[in-house]
């Protein structure tokens, strides 16, 4: 069918044209509008079983799903209608119905600022403190402040209550905030956006105002902070004493913020100094209000106007600001909460002999933190509950004691606390120098006498929406205390960034209303929780935070909590349960049910509860949040052909399960993940090589897979210094978001655990840490003692198939010029099989894995392609789907066997014989193509001449093999139009695959589209290392080593003539490394197991070895330089289709120094200077040095890459590929 | 089958239902009885009268028919003695006799009886397939052999206006068209034997009964839309009807009535059995066919129909037993004579299985349009117990429920749909004033909750919300607003559903609510259960006046709530009573009452 033939349909009325055959769904999209669905994944065949997509077809009978139906001529669509929209709610409502998990952990929901707690616990128990705080300040900006001083809501609801004691959010948060304050490097400062011109005015510099600075001025809009105090931080400042907040720490935290604003005027006054009014006038487009909560309520009883009565807010800022407060020997303290904490304690270190707490309920009842009143306690403070003053006693003027009454609990009253009731006649004094009142502040509104000033509530504070924080009057909003009267540090920050929030809309001309409210799945609060979910969890106690002793207290105001250590940071952090959702930032049913605002709650009914199955070493199963979408079952059994997981029982107990109920690693499952991939939900996740599961918003860094030569397009899905997870992008060329296990986790080594983090040189038979010179120094030293003991050639150069073409070009480079020797190879020590070179010229493939789709037959031979190449093995099977033949020679039995149309076991050992015996067969009956042998290639007779004598009769008797197949199969292969070939290159011998090529020669089956040979690699880049010239042969450009005309270019470009003599190849290499032969190595490796080789590790050679990390057979090394990953360096792969893709940097390498520079210097340090600003320039050399890559240019390569065959036909390149131009290199027949 | 020459026959029903009730120990007595007699002592299908069970049949000559029910190996003797030897009828044991010498009858069960799918029924040997061929069997497949060209059968069916009897009633010639039309090769065909609604007995006693005329009816669908291959897809319970389905199939080949060039042309045709395990969902056609294929049986979407990628992804004609049944009989007679039968736009019969508070229960054939209060009444003889007729639900648990205010609707097509019922595939279950319409409607729910594939949402988790929100009412915690939430959670279950089932599971549900609201509201807002079913919403008390103190109700009460002393009236602690009923069944005294 032609694809490209379009229609006309309607799409939402509007006229819009539609390829011919495809689904109302990709019409939909190819037009631009999406239609959403949850079960629909462009790999597999429509499944419609999700109802989400829904849509409206005029003259239909109902609703119609749009991933199942086509497209046809006059259609007329609407895919988002009320009615359609209804039934979407409907059907996420009853999903949600169904979800029993945890979108956003309790802790986050509870924060008033919003912090991603789960997240930052994750960054600290892996130790990722700058990553953790980086995400602290996304959402509030006082770390260190909210570290200190926070009632922590978070805690209250954190689920591990259920299990022992909750986890110790604020502690580890105040230990990230410290230790970034006390980095080399300053603290951390998150980008700014450009400057949009906008000017605010922040009147008062408290936690809210500060909150919504910082916020404003990341927005890019100038912020002017004024403050009628001489300092910044309000009640931080004035109200929290210096043992619980050290000023020198608030000043630091301010700091950071004030660096954003454009100007902070302080001693400077609303009402006094400036007015709303004559801000506006001056500029300021939108004035916040945070004026704090600073007068102190009144006690109503007589005589709390004398002297020695002092309210707790002033007395406290009193000493913030050094007065001389005197307050005898005995001091009573009015009040329950924290002021009055604070009060009292303040007291106590002022001097006071006695300090006593009086309050009028229960201690049950104190709004302080439990903390607190437990530290006054602790420092000696005496606390008279039910009891309340009813008269201040004076005595000469001034107070001289308090007159008490005794309480009794009654009704709970309307904050569902019991209300305090005298008990008749039980007065009674108390003796007292002081009365500090603290029972409560309010605001105190200065007077405005001109313009509009915000209308106050019943309350006196200033009246606000709760969600925009925008005041009665146009332009001004307010948070914190002043609008919400006394509250706490992190609600007033989290007023602060609402603000923020809303300003910036109203600065940008949009509807200032709050933002959308994400949905959200929650398992229910605290007591609606069954602890026994928990029941496996170890109880662990909390890490107990530090504090000095009562001694050392006394008299002074050191800070009392002194912080947990950076061990009991890690293990706290540790403790937490992951409760929220690790697909939190990518869930598809969290972003619809968002959309579609869809109520969690709408039905409620049974919910499946079902243990989270850990029965797989990479995949963890949640069936609680599965919405039986059948994604995972059908990408397993439709596209992987394994169906390791699939449906079970009916209606609403369907469950998806691994085959037979066993456990997901026991089933057929490979362990490609592609179940994960695919998985719009939490249902299926991916086991994080980390020590918490994340959740991570994470950067996605485009790269390609270092583990085989398909180089699958990979995303590196990265949080700070780590890979969390690799996945690919469904729209990609190569692999069409289809990855394996090697891809998917193989390549999550780069995580760990054995990453070389310092090079080790060895001293006294023992390796041992050292710096990057030293080790450098060593390393030159001894290769060049031995360079000089013996010769070049007793010298060699391994590198790995896994490194980039960057990295290889510079291993050849060091090895023939900085060394003096032809001795480069691949450090696998595999052959080196150039018989495809031998034949076309080129040694590589002249095909690509899209032939493969547009060939009639495709002949794999010699190859288990389902295990060895999974992603070209999908690549068949759609051939095959399309209408392909399939036909398999091999030793054993494969999995695409079933679909192949003839099979043909044979032994690696009878490869070359069968293949001679078909070659001479097609002599025999003449079944040459006579006319492209003529045009397109030389040597037939000498091929002819050169054939063994195998034929079909000596295969009956020796081989088990009927030769009526053998004809059958060769017959296939003759009269397809189009037939491609499939070999393993590592695994094929030299002779079978000359034998190969020179069946497709003679046959005419080669330089067409959809025919030819596609030769798999093994290693990621092992066609790089061919194209680069590691190879003691061959030179970059495949040419050989004793060819003057690339010596001569070479020559140019590197400033020194090649070493003449061929070299050993990479076995031997090896072998006589290991025998003694050979005294100096370099090996270079890029993945886990480059250079994991025994004769490495034994040999007798002066070795140094570059590599990413440290395994057991590396210790026999005289040094050990710390290479990078693939993931951590930029470069190019070029893969077994001739394709070249850039690689990204996704992370820091490990020890600070990628392979590329490690390579350099130990070149400059062994006499031949390398130096590049980067990989672009080692790139550029590379086009000038290996003329196939002449036409390209680092920065233009595209993502996904760009094939050889595809330059552009101005260049002097010509493509190995199927293009013409093949005949001045034809068979040459061995 | 026939009476031969003054042969006198006697036949035993013996379909799953006759051998349920005893039929082959009566057949056994009989056999021994009359082994030395001339008598001819047959086996045959289901009779129809299910509810006389077992049913043992006299013809002492070709055109009179008796016929016994409740028949135990007792009366074996007695019959044989007076009416077989003798000639002289049992009135107090017949249920039907037909034929001059037959003694007058009040209204047979038989009367308004039209069969044409049952014709066989009860009347031939099912193991026979000369039985078969005597009653003119194979003789359609004959004559569209060798007069009629593939079109010719398309359009004769079409005209007989023969709609599809799985309950959908898409016209079969039309559908035959689709199929015949469609590109593509080979070709199937596929028989619906996938009998699942809950109380449906028909397609099951068709197998039994008369396998056949199946087999002959897809034969004929075969040539008509140009298949060579067919299957019978049924469920693995009905184990007789498989048994006599592969009886009939290797019957069948020996005589060259099925595999290679069929009665000597070259039509070729054979035919496998696939047992399906059960699941309800397998009868919905794609589910079907998944089944067929070796996957797990879930119904798929539509486009594309069967009839263009079917079972493989070939063109498939599916349909179910009593259509086929019915193909012969058209050829045979003719569309004018089919088009006789039935309304305007539902022609020829139906047949139903009726079940329920029915007085005579059983597998009735009737011409379309008859009024459900004449099935109800004169062929069902009313209900079964001294309650008054409720309603019926038509359709099993796709289907609705009409109520006895709407009785005389006449049983067709359109005419059920306009009362928010299906004909469905006519299971017809009737009900008297002790159902609880909720209570209904929950049992239905269940069904399908329990039978939902578990493919799509609003099937498999909104049937759930349904059926919760029912046990919640029924349990006596309906809240207000309730009814409201089900009909609007129903209005979308329906329109969003994948398959038949989804979209249907909601009627009875919706009709009795659209019905029986009041009695909804009953048990919400009152906290009663007025049919006084629903446990939670009903007391038992002892009328203190009527009770005697037998003590029978303490003796049977299995939590020991009865109590009192001997001789004087007992109490009832409301506490401990689960409501199980049992006092209430073994009072004499009728002192026992529900409220």
């Amino acid at each position: 069918m032609n694809k490209m033939a379009k229609l006309k349909i309607e799409l939402n009325g509007r006229p819009v044209q539609a390829e011919v055959g495809s689904t109302i769904l990709e019409a939909a999209r190819q037009n631009g509008v999406d239609v959403p669905t949850l079960c629909h994944d462009p790999r597999l065949k429509p499944y419609a079983a999700c109802r989400i997509c829904l849509v409206e077809v005029e003259g239909a009978r109902g609703p119609v799903p749009a991933c199942a139906n086509q497209v046809s001529e006059g259609m007329s669509i609407s895919t988002h209608t009320d009615n359609i929209a209804t039934l979407r709610r409907v059907c996420l409502e009853l999903l949600a119905s169904d979800h029993y998990g945890d979108c956003v952990a309790p802790c986050k929901l509870a924060c008033p600022a919003g912090i991603d707690i789960q997240g930052q616990l994750a960054l600290i128990a892996d130790g990722q403190y700058e990553e953790a705080l980086k995400l602290i300040k996304e959402s509030n900006p006082l770390p260190s402040v909210c570290g200190r001083v926070c009632p922590r809501f978070c805690e209250q609801n954190c689920r591990r209550n259920l299990v022992d004691e909750p986890v110790s959010i604020n502690a580890l948060k105040r230990f990230v905030a410290d230790y970034d304050m006390a980095m080399a490097n300053g603290p951390v400062m998150p980008a700014v956006k450009p400057s949009t011109g906008h000017k605010i005015a922040v009147i008062g510099g408290g936690p809210a105002g500060l909150s919504a600075a910082y916020f404003l001025a990341l927005k890019g809009h100038g912020v002017t902070i004024l403050d009628s105090a001489p300092a910044l931080g309000g009640m931080l400042r004035y109200g929290i004493p210096e043992y619980r907040l050290p000023k020198a720490d608030l000043d630091k935290e301010i700091a950071t913020i004030t660096a954003l604003c454009d100007a902070v005027h302080l001693n400077s006054a609303l009402g006094k100094d400036y007015t709303i009014e004559s801000l506006k006038n001056s500029g300021f487009e939108v004035i916040f209000l945070a004026l704090g909560s600073h007068a102190s309520q009144k006690m109503r009883v007589e005589g709390e106007d004398l002297e020695g009565v002092l309210p707790g807010i002033h007395f406290l800022r009193d000493v913030v600001e050094g007065k001389k407060v005197e307050l005898g020997k005995r001091v009573a303290v009015i009040g329950g909460g924290n002021t009055a904490m604070d009060a009292t304690r303040t007291a106590m270190r002022l001097g006071a002999e006695e300090v006593m707490v009086l309050y009028r309920r229960s201690r049950d009842e104190m709004p302080a933190a439990a903390e607190e009143v437990e530290e006054a306690e602790h420092e000696g403070a005496q606390f008279h509950f039910l009891t309340a003053p009813v008269r201040i006693v004076e005595e000469n003027g001034r107070a001289a004691g308090v007159e008490c009454i005794k309480m009794e609990l009654g009704d709970a009253d309307s904050s569902g606390r019991r209300r305090p009731v005298p008990v008749e006649g039980s007065e009674f004094v108390i003796r007292v120098d002081t009365v500090i009142a603290a029972i409560g502040q309010s605001l105190a509104m200065p007077q405005l006498n001109t313009g509009t000033s915000p209308s106050l509530n019943s309350r006196g504070n200033i009246e606000v929406d709760k969600e925009t924080m925008q005041t009665s009057t146009e332009g001004v909003f307010s948070g914190g205390d002043c609008a919400s009267g006394p509250a706490t540090v992190v609600q007033a920050v989290g007023a602060g960034k609402r603000a923020a929030y809303s300003i910036n809309r109203y600065l940008n001309g949009e509807p200032v209303i709050p933002p959308v409210k994400p949905f959200n799945s929650s398992k229910g609060e605290l007591n609606e929780i069954d602890p026994t979910e928990f029941a496996d969890k170890p109880k662990i106690p909390r890490a107990k935070m530090q504090a000095i002793s009562v001694g050392e207290r006394k008299h002074n105001f050191r800070e009392v909590e002194t912080g947990l250590s950076e061990e009991d940071v890690r293990k706290e952090a540790m403790r937490c349960l992951s409760c929220g959702c690790t697909d939190v930032f990518d869930c598809e049913l969290r972003s619809l049910s968002t959309e579609y605002a869809v109520e969690a709650t709408k039905f409620s009914g049974e919910k499946h509860r079902l243990p989270i199955a850990n029965d797989h070493q990479f995949i963890q199963r949640d069936n609680n949040k599965c919405i039986l979408c059948g994604r995972c079952a059908r990408i397993c059994s439709e596209l992987m052909g394994l169906g390791a997981i699939s449906f079970v029982h009916r209606g609403f107990k369907t469950l998806v399960q691994p085959a037979l109920g066993i456990p997901l690693a026991e089933t057929q499952c490979e362990s490609c993940g592609q179940c994960v991939s695919t998985c719009p939900t939490g249902a299926l996740t991916v086991k994080t090589p980390l020590p918490k599961p994340g959740p991570w918003k994470t950067d996605d860094i485009p790269s390609a897979c270092p583990q085989c030569s398909i180089n699958c397009s990979l995303d590196l899905r990265v949080k700070g210094r780590r890979v969390v997870e690799v996945t690919s992008p469904i729209a990609n060329k190569v692999n069409d978001g289809n990855l394996c296990k090697r891809g998917a986790y193989g390549t999550l080594f780069v995580n760990g655990p054995h990453r070389l983090i310092a090079p080790l040189v060895k001293r006294d038979g023992q390796l041992e840490p050292a710096t990057w010179e030293e080790a450098l120094e060593a390393a030159a030293a001894g290769l060049k003692a031995a360079k000089a003991q013996y010769s070049s050639d007793k010298l060699a150069v391994l590198a790995s198939p896994k490194l980039t073409n960057e990295e290889n070009y510079l291993a050849q480079k060091l090895a023939r010029m900085a060394i003096g020797t032809n001795n480069i190879g691949n450090s696998f020590g595999l052959p080196e099989n150039d018989a495809l070179g031998q034949c076309f010229g080129k040694n590589s493939s002249t095909c690509s894995f899209d032939d493969l789709v547009n060939s009639d037959l495709v002949f794999v031979f010699g190859s288990d392609v389902c295990t060895d190449y999974p992603i070209v093995s999908l690549k068949i099977k759609e051939a095959v789907d399309k209408g392909s033949k399939l036909i398999i020679v091999n030793s054993e039995a494969t999995r695409l066997d079933p679909i192949a149309e003839a099979t043909l076991k044979v032994s690696k050992r009878m490869a070359e014989e069968l293949l001679q015996t078909m070659l001479n067969y097609v002599f025999q009956y003449d079944l040459v193509d006579r006319e492209f042998v003529e045009r397109r290639t030389l040597g037939l007779q000498v091929l002819e001449h050169n054939m063994k004598p195998y034929s079909l009769e000596t295969w009956d008797e020796a081989f088990w093999v009927k030769p009526s197949k053998v004809i059958e199969l060769l017959h296939m292969y003759l009269r397809a139009k189009n037939p491609m070939i499939v070999i393993d290159a590592d695994s094929i011998g030299m002779p079978e695959l000359a034998l190969v090529c020179n069946l497709a020669l003679v046959t005419g089956n080669v330089a067409r589209k959809g025919s030819g040979i596609i030769a798999l690699r093994t290693y990621g880049n092992s066609q790089g290392q061919i194209d680069m010239g590691v190879s003691a042969e061959y030179l970059p450009g495949q040419e050989q080593v004793f060819d003057a005309t690339p010596r001569e270019r070479l020559k140019e470009l590197w400033g020194k003539s090649l070493p003449k003599r061929k070299g050993i190849s990479a076995q031997e290499m090896i072998q006589k490394a290991g025998s003694g032969t050979i005294r100096g190595l370099i090996a270079i490796g890029g993945g886990n197991d480059d250079l994991d080789i025994e004769h490495i590790g034994s040999s007798r050679a002066y070795s140094v070895l570059i590599s990413p990390v440290f395994t057991e057979g590396m210790g026999q090394a005289d040094v050990i330089l710390p290479g990078s990953t693939f993931a951590e360096t930029e470069g190019t792969f070029t893969s077994a289709e001739l394709r070249i893709q850039r690689l990204h940097q996704g992370i820091a390498p490990e020890a600070g120094k990628q392979t590329w520079q490690v390579l350099c210097e130990l070149s400059t340090a062994l006499g031949y200077p390398m130096q590049y600003k980067g990989v672009p320039e080692i790139f550029r050399e590379i086009t000038k040095a290996v003329p196939d890559y002449s036409c390209l240019k680092f920065d233009k390569i595209p993502e996904g890459g760009v094939q050889l065959s595809t330059c552009d036909e101005n260049t002097t390149f010509i493509s190995p590929l199927w293009l013409e131009g093949m005949a001045e290199y034809g068979a040459k027949g061995k | 089958m026939k009476t031969l020459n003054g042969t006198k026959v006697v036949k035993v029903g013996l379909g799953s239902c006759g051998i349920a009730a005893g039929g082959r120990r009566v057949f056994d007595a009989l056999s021994a009885k009359l082994k030395d007699s001339e008598v001819d002592l047959q086996q045959t299908g289901c009779i129809g009268m299910c509810y006389k069970e077992p049913l043992v049949e006299v013809s002492l000559s070709e055109d009179e028919r008796f016929i016994y029910g409740d028949v135990t190996p007792e009366m074996v003797e007695r019959i044989v003695d007076e009416h077989v030897v003798k000639g002289q009828p049992i009135l107090e044991w017949l249920v039907v006799a037909e034929g001059d010498s037959a003694p007058l009858q009040e209204k047979s069960p038989m009367t308004g009886q039209q069969r044409i799918v049952l014709r066989h029924c009860g009347i031939i040997d099912p193991e026979s397939i000369d039985d078969y061929m005597a009653a003119d069997g194979y003789q359609a497949i004959e004559k569209v052999l060798k007069t009629m060209t593939p079109d010719d059968v398309i359009n004769e069916v079409k005209e007989a206006g023969l709609r599809g009897r799985g309950g959908a009633g898409f016209n079969t010639g039309m559908k035959w068209g689709f199929a015949r039309a469609a590109k593509g090769s080979p070709k199937y065909i596929i028989c619906n034997a996938d009998e699942g609604d809950p109380g449906a007995f028909m397609d099951r006693s068709v197998l039994e009964s008369d396998p056949h005329s199946v087999l002959e009816g897809m034969l004929i669908a075969a040539y008509a839309i140009g298949a060579s291959e067919g299957y019978i897809y049924c469920r693995a319970e009905y184990p007789l009807a498989v048994r006599r389905l592969k009886l009939a199939i290797s019957q069948a080949r020996k005589r060259g009535l099925l595999g290679k060039s069929i009665m000597g042309t070259d039509f070729d045709f054979d035919l496998k059995i696939r047992e399906g395990a059960g699941a309800f969902v397998c009868g919905e056609e794609t589910a079907l066919m998944m089944s067929i294929e070796g996957h797990r049986g879930m119904p798929r979407f539509r486009p594309p129909f069967p009839a263009q990628s079917g079972l493989w992804g070939k063109p498939t004609n599916i349909n179910n037993v009593e259509t086929f049944a019915n193909v012969a009989w058209i050829i045979l007679n003719g569309s004018a004579a089919y088009n006789k039968f039935g309304s305007e736009k539902s022609k020829g019969t139906k047949v139903f299985a009726l079940a329920g508070k029915v007085a005579r229960g059983g597998l009735v054939e009737v011409p379309m349009g008859m009024s459900i209060r004449d099935i109800v009444f004169d062929i069902g003889g009313g209900t079964s117990s001294d309650l008054a007729f409720k309603a019926v639900q038509m359709g099993g648990p796709s289907g609705g429920c009409v109520p006895a205010g709407l009785a005389d609707t006449q049983v067709d097509y359109d005419s059920l749909q306009a009362v928010g019922a299906i004909m469905g595939s006519g299971g017809m279950l009737v009900m008297d004033e002790s159902t609880c319409m909720v209570d209904l409607a929950k049992f239905f729910l269940n069904f399908t909750q329990d039978e939902s594939c578990g493919k799509c949402v609003p099937c498999r988790i909104g049937t759930k919300r349904m059926l919760e929100i029912l046990e919640r009412i029924t349990g006596g915690e309906g809240k207000e607003g309730d009814i409201e939430l089900l009909e609007n959670l129903a209005a979308s279950i329906k329109r969003a559903s994948l398959c038949g089932l989804g979209q249907t599971a909601p009627n009875p549900t919706l009709t009795t609510i659209k019905y029986f609201r009041e009695e909804y509201e009953a048990h919400i807002y009152d906290k009663k259960c007025p049919a006084k079913k629903c446990r939670a919403l009903i007391t038992y008390e002892v009328i203190q006046d009527a009770c005697t103190g037998c003590m029978l109700c303490e003796k049977y009460c299995p939590t020991g709530a009865i109590s009192g002393p001997k001789k004087k009236p007992h109490t009832i602690d409301d506490a401990k009573c689960v409501r199980c009923g049992l006092c209430m069944n073994v009072c004499k005294q009728k002192a026992i009452t529900v409220y």
